[in-house]
């Protein structure tokens, strides 16, 4: 019944573990950041995917709005 | 035909009816088969169609399909010469009607249904049934080898145990079945038991009695995939001029009860034996095929308006599902649900959506035809079972048609579906709770999940939200208030969408994905964990769940202390197998390996039950073999039990966490909140 595809959150969840991933293998002072990235990529993921159809926009996306999120002071829910 | 009654029938050379008029009647009506056959390039097919005017009746006509009018032949054949056809012309040849139930063609054309008199509206809950009906229990299990046990018989007020050997027993039932003459029976593992108990009459020279004619009509078995997982569908054996329904296996006898099964009957023009036994997808589709059939619509024998070729991105942008908005774990007071009374075919219904009005929007579908007087049903039932109980029956088996009919529009075989009808009816559904997310916002509201048809909110006024969500959506909602819900993290700490349970204010406790509910728990957990959240049923407020904590934390080492004693039934872990060869060790490989060293018949689909012995090499028994259990796996289960209940407490406070169990973390994971309209922000 209908169709299967790779929805977008699955898309940004896949490619946020890819950052994670990638993130342990750098620096040791720079892996904290990575691993914030990836988690901000992931935070808007099932909102995102009604207006996105490439996971990496959506990932972007949801990182921007984070980080001016945390630029402008505010509590950044990041599940670390 | 007078006023009868019809509850079963059989197709040979004519029809057969079973009917209940003074008394029970079989009556034979003539009938002739026969289809519809449209040529592309009948000139080019003149040798086929001489050829076939000589052995058959072969009439030119003009038909309707949902497309519009179709000229064409009448063929008095049946489905072997259509496939002759087919095969003739390269498959060029357009065939209808071939496929259908010869019976449920004939009521239609009559305009009967079964399980209703002449002329009465099938879109009634209201409706009698003059059956006479039996009950009947046998005790033992009849997917094992052994003897059947205690018989017992209740109907036409009495009540009769059957306690003495087999064949006393046997001979015993047969006897009170032909003297009661009941029109149904309802009988538990019905379908296991009926193969079972013709052999043993075989056996002790007894005559069978559960068919009023000696004959049986035998439906196969078959295991098939259904939204990604392998399903089995057990054969049976319907006796004829008889209605026999599975209590046990049964989906619409579980969920609809009996006036559900009649009136599935009623809707589809199908006997009560079949609507007990087909899924609600087969319903609805056999529904949709006789209201086709009523208005004198051409069923397609293939379908042929296959899918255009389209770009992946295309099909990533149209094809999406439902709209989900995650929520943050947590525990929220006051809280209500908004929630769309069946969408998706409200949605077919208000936006005429319908495999031709896609390239003729100016038509009035057959779909949407079709389903809104089962709409506008089920909307009534779903208003009187509030009140009377005895509607909730088939408000439930009217729920399931109408949430599979649209999963059918997308099945590559339905006969009035389209996959872009599909993926219009989603897009429309994401569109309608984009929207009502932010008219609850522009009210004010504080939107916490949204899931397909429905919102949770935070609402100082949900009445208001109610009207104008209605009002600019164009569709009616149902609104529910929860004292406090609490939605549970995925095992990353984002929030699950489907996992919560929460106090609604009238007392009820609502339970969604969480162990108590699945089916691959153990009764022993699932027990022991309703058993824990049944003292938050009387916790209105917060304080008063907190308040249940110590009691509830009792509760569950009491279940960890009991769980040695547990007998191995309460222990199993049913599963449904996808396959009967596994390459990796699982408790699946074991369980099946077990049951085929004993010589069960299992098929993919199945559901087998197993006890773990041991996890680490997962060595299991089947529930009736255990005598040994690995203590540490269940006690993880049950930790995993407690965890979802205490996450609540620790959400909102509790002085001792989550911890204190097997398998139990010591902190609270990351992410949890409590956030309530009073006490948080």
């Amino acid at each position: 019944m209908g169709r299967s595809f790779e929805s977008v959150r699955m898309g940004v969840n896949a490619l946020a573990e890819r950052w994670r991933v990638e993130g342990g293998r750098l620096d040791p002072e720079d892996r904290g950041y990575a691993l914030i990235a990836a988690e901000m990529a992931k935070r808007h993921a099932s909102a995102c995917f009604c207006a996105f159809d490439d996971p990496l926009e959506a990932a972007l996306f949801s990182a921007l709005v984070e980080l001016l999120k945390a630029m402008d002071g505010r509590d950044v829910d990041l599940r670390l | 035909m007078g006023e009868m009654w019809i509850f079963d029938s059989r197709v040979r050379e004519s029809i057969e009816l079973w009917v209940k008029r003074e008394g029970t009647e079989r009556i034979r009506v003539p009938f002739a088969q026969n289809f519809y056959l449209h040529l592309p390039d009948p000139h080019r097919y003149s040798e086929m169609l001489e050829a076939l005017a000589e052995r058959y009746t072969v009439e030119e006509c003009t038909f309707r399909t949902i497309h519009g009018e179709v000229g064409g032949y009448r063929v008095g054949a049946g489905r072997e010469v259509a496939e002759a056809i087919e095969r003739q012309t390269g498959f060029a040849a357009e065939l209808y009607n071939v496929d259908i139930r010869q019976d449920q063609r004939w009521f239609a054309e009559n305009d009967l249904v079964p399980c209703a008199y002449q002329g009465e509206s099938r879109f009634t809950p209201d409706f009698d049934c003059p059956l006479a009906v039996m009950e009947l229990r046998i005790e033992g299990d009849p997917s094992r080898k052994g003897e059947a046990g205690r018989v017992e018989v209740r109907g036409d007020g009495m009540e009769e145990t059957l306690t003495g050997r087999e064949d006393e027993n046997l001979e015993g039932l047969f006897g009170l079945i032909a003297s009661l003459d009941p029109d149904l029976i309802l009988m538990p593992d019905a379908d296991l038991w009926t193969s079972r108990l013709l052999k043993k009459a075989g056996e002790y020279g007894l005559r069978a009695t559960l068919s009023r004619t000696g004959r049986y009509r035998r439906v196969s078995s078959r295991s098939y995939w259904s939204y990604g997982r392998m399903e089995f569908k057990g054969g049976a054996l319907l006796p004829e001029g008889r209605v026999l329904i599975d209590t046990t296996r049964s989906f619409n006898y579980r969920e609809g009860g009996l006036r559900g099964v009649l009136l599935a009957s009623r809707l589809s023009g199908i006997t009560p034996a079949l609507a007990s036994r087909f899924t609600p997808g087969t319903l609805v589709s056999s529904y949709e095929v006789y209201g086709a059939l009523r208005e004198g619509i051409a069923v397609p024998f293939r379908k042929r308006d296959a899918e255009s070729g389209r770009r992946v991105d295309t099909l990533r942008e149209l094809d999406r599902g439902g709209m989900i908005f995650q929520p943050v774990p947590g525990v929220y007071t006051s809280v209500d649900q908004i929630d769309f009374t069946s969408l998706y075919p409200s949605i077919i219904v208000k936006y005429n959506l319908s495999p031709e009005t896609l390239s003729r929007p100016d038509l009035h579908g057959f779909l949407p035809g079709v389903l809104e007087p089962l709409l506008e049903l089920r909307k009534e039932t779903k208003r009187r079972k509030k009140s009377e109980r005895g509607y909730e029956g088939c408000d439930s088996i009217l729920k399931w048609m109408l949430v599979t009919c649209f999963g059918y529009t997308g099945y590559r075989n339905a006969k009035f579906g389209r996959i872009e009808v599909h993926e219009q009816i989603t897009c429309r559904a994401r569109e309608i709770l984009l929207r009502s997310k932010e008219i609850a916002e522009e009210m004010g509201c504080r939107v916490l999940h949204g899931i397909v048809d429905c919102l949770w909110v935070q609402s100082p006024a949900i009445e208001r939200l109610k009207a104008r969500v209605e009002g600019e959506i164009g569709l009616t909602t149902e609104c529910e208030h929860f004292d406090w819900i609490t939605f549970l993290p995925m095992s990353d700490g984002y929030g699950a969408y489907n996992r919560y349970y929460g106090r609604r204010s009238d007392g009820i406790l609502r339970l969604r994905g969480i162990m108590a509910r699945r089916g691959d728990t153990p009764p022993f957990v699932a027990k022991a964990q309703e058993g824990i959240l049944w003292l938050l049923k009387g916790a209105a407020g917060l304080e008063e769940v907190l308040a249940a904590e110590e009691k509830a934390r009792s509760r569950y080492l009491d279940a960890l202390e009991g769980l040695a004693s547990a007998p191995p039934d309460e222990l199993a872990i049913s599963r449904r197998i996808s396959r009967l060869h596994y390459s990796r060790r699982s408790p699946e490989a074991s369980a099946v390996a077990a049951c085929l060293e004993r010589g069960m018949q299992l098929a993919p689909g199945m559901e087998i039950a197993y006890v773990v012995r041991d996890s680490a090499t997962w060595e299991v028994d089947l529930p009736w073999e255990a005598s040994h259990i690995d203590l540490a796996y269940y006690r993880m289960l049950l930790g995993k039990a407690w965890e979802e209940v205490a996450f609540t407490f620790d959400a909102i406070g509790g002085t001792k966490g989550g911890g204190g169990g097997p398998g139990m973390r010591n902190t609270p994971p990351k992410g949890r909140r409590c956030c309530s309209s009073e006490v948080c922000d």
